[in-house]
């Protein structure tokens, strides 16, 4: 199995295709993780993702020939399959939570860094908390850009394949979903002031 | 740089992307002259700050490890039910084959069936002669038919086979009847002058009669010029009148 770390995607996935059950291993091993945080990103729930990881990689057993090296990546098409299951998770369990600008789901709220720095205030834990709850909170194709982009790191290009939209479309999304964020975790006393700067700026990009 | 430009950038700004030398520069020096571009900076900084920390928090994060064991063993199965799953899907395209065949052997016994009782009445449709013969021995009849029907006599009875006769001899004229109105496309009738269903109480009739394809002008539809003296067939409604109450053209 030790040479098959050298192996590329697409090749781990030609070997797993004809019954290379190493190629499998060795696939999972390197593209589980960003697969399972994904769908928790999105979700926030431990059990979708683990429901969620386990259907793509069954799904790239069953068809994983379906996959085309000319329109993407293993990694992008995985996270593609791994996007489809979540929606339709979530869509099932009825835990999109629809955003409103002038609505705060969990009711937390970030200090703005405009106003001095509060966010160091708070514990790192807080923060992470925080900000965890507004991605959440975001619009499924506003949290999507943001996960892909702003947590998993990946590219415009690879985002745009994944979501299977322009990458202009991901860029305006990933700025409107800013703004959202922005907005979410402003104080609640700044809240009116600020969401109205934050839609300003949403119209003109979104 | 405007504050237009600066809110195209900021995001890219603070989140550190790769961007234009000099692009980067305006923006940082646009900051430093602009108060509130400076604070879209600072909160977007902090955003990319926030949504750093949740992602480093979550770096660490990976599907449990049973589900790896989970997954491969589907693999084995997967693996060891594919030569299994193979063959149906061949003896299935083998059953299809059949089941064609089969169906194919079937509609040509349904079709040898229904035909083969059509042969031997139309054999036995010139028939009816040599049994009126019988009937009536007066008539002449050809000397073989008078010998088959005298050597049937002996054998069955007549009657059934007069039963099957008169079927077949009135089917022709029936068929031709169906093709005759089947193949005829015609308009809706059409009312000359006060035309009520008050007046077709007491009945009416349907004649048939040729008309001049000028006619048709009349009753609004298009004329081909060079046809304009051919004719054309049309069914009148005919009241106890003797009126002609309704009018549709026929093709």
């Amino acid at each position: 199995m030790t040479h098959k770390k050298d192996l590329s995607d697409d090749q781990l996935l030609r070997l797993m295709l004809a019954g290379d059950e190493d190629a499998l291993a060795q696939l999972y091993c390197r593209r589980q993780a960003s697969v399972y945080r994904f769908a928790l990103q999105m979700s926030g729930s431990t059990s979708i993702a683990e429901d969620v990881t386990q259907e793509v990689f069954l799904f790239l057993m069953r068809e994983g020939n379906v996959f085309d090296p000319a329109r993407g990546s293993v990694g992008a098409f995985l996270l593609g399959v791994a996007r489809n299951h979540v929606l339709r998770r979530l869509r099932v369990e009825h835990l999109l939570s629809p955003l409103t600008d002038d609505h705060d789901d969990d009711g937390t709220v970030l200090a703005s860094a405009a106003e001095l720095g509060v966010l160091d205030d708070l514990t790192r834990a807080e923060t992470i908390e925080t900000v965890r709850r507004a991605v959440l909170s975001l619009p499924p194709k506003y949290r999507e850009v943001v996960v892909l982009c702003e947590l998993q790191d990946v590219s415009y290009v690879e985002t745009a394949e994944i979501l299977g939209c322009a990458i202009g479309t991901v860029r305006s999304r990933l700025h409107r979903a800013r703004a959202l964020l922005l907005a979410k975790l402003r104080p609640a006393e700044d809240a009116a002031d600020a969401n109205s700067a934050s839609v300003k700026s949403a119209r003109c990009f979104a | 740089m405007n504050c237009q430009r600066f809110e195209s950038v900021v995001a890219e700004l603070a989140r550190a992307q790769m961007m234009e030398a000099d692009v980067r520069a305006e923006a940082l020096a646009h900051s430093d002259e602009c108060e509130h571009c400076l604070a879209r900076l600072r909160d977007e900084e902090t955003l990319t700050r926030g949504l750093r920390l949740l992602a480093a928090d979550m770096e660490s994060m990976s599907a449990p490890a049973e589900l790896e064991g989970k997954l491969l063993e589907a693999f084995r199965s997967r693996s060891v039910m594919v030569p299994i799953a193979a063959a149906p899907s061949r003896s299935r395209y083998w059953l299809v084959a059949i089941a064609a065949m089969l169906l194919i052997a079937m509609s040509a016994v349904a079709w040898w069936r229904s035909e083969t009782p059509q042969q031997q009445l139309a054999e036995k449709a010139p028939a009816p002669k040599p049994v009126e013969t019988l009937s009536g021995p007066t008539q002449a009849a050809p000397k073989d038919v008078e010998l088959r029907a005298r050597g049937d006599n002996i054998a069955k009875p007549q009657a059934p086979k007069r039963v099957r006769q008169n079927p077949v001899a009135r089917r022709p004229p029936e068929t031709q009847m169906a093709n005759h109105v089947t193949n005829e496309i015609a308009t809706d009738f059409m009312p000359l002058g006060d035309m009520s269903p008050a007046s077709l109480q007491d009945g009416g009739q349907i004649v048939r009669v040729k008309l001049r394809r000028s006619a048709l002008i009349r009753f609004g539809f298009p004329v081909n010029m060079d046809r304009y003296n051919e004719n054309v067939k049309a069914d009148v409604l005919v009241g106890v009148d003797g009126l002609a109450r309704a009018i549709r053209f026929v093709q």
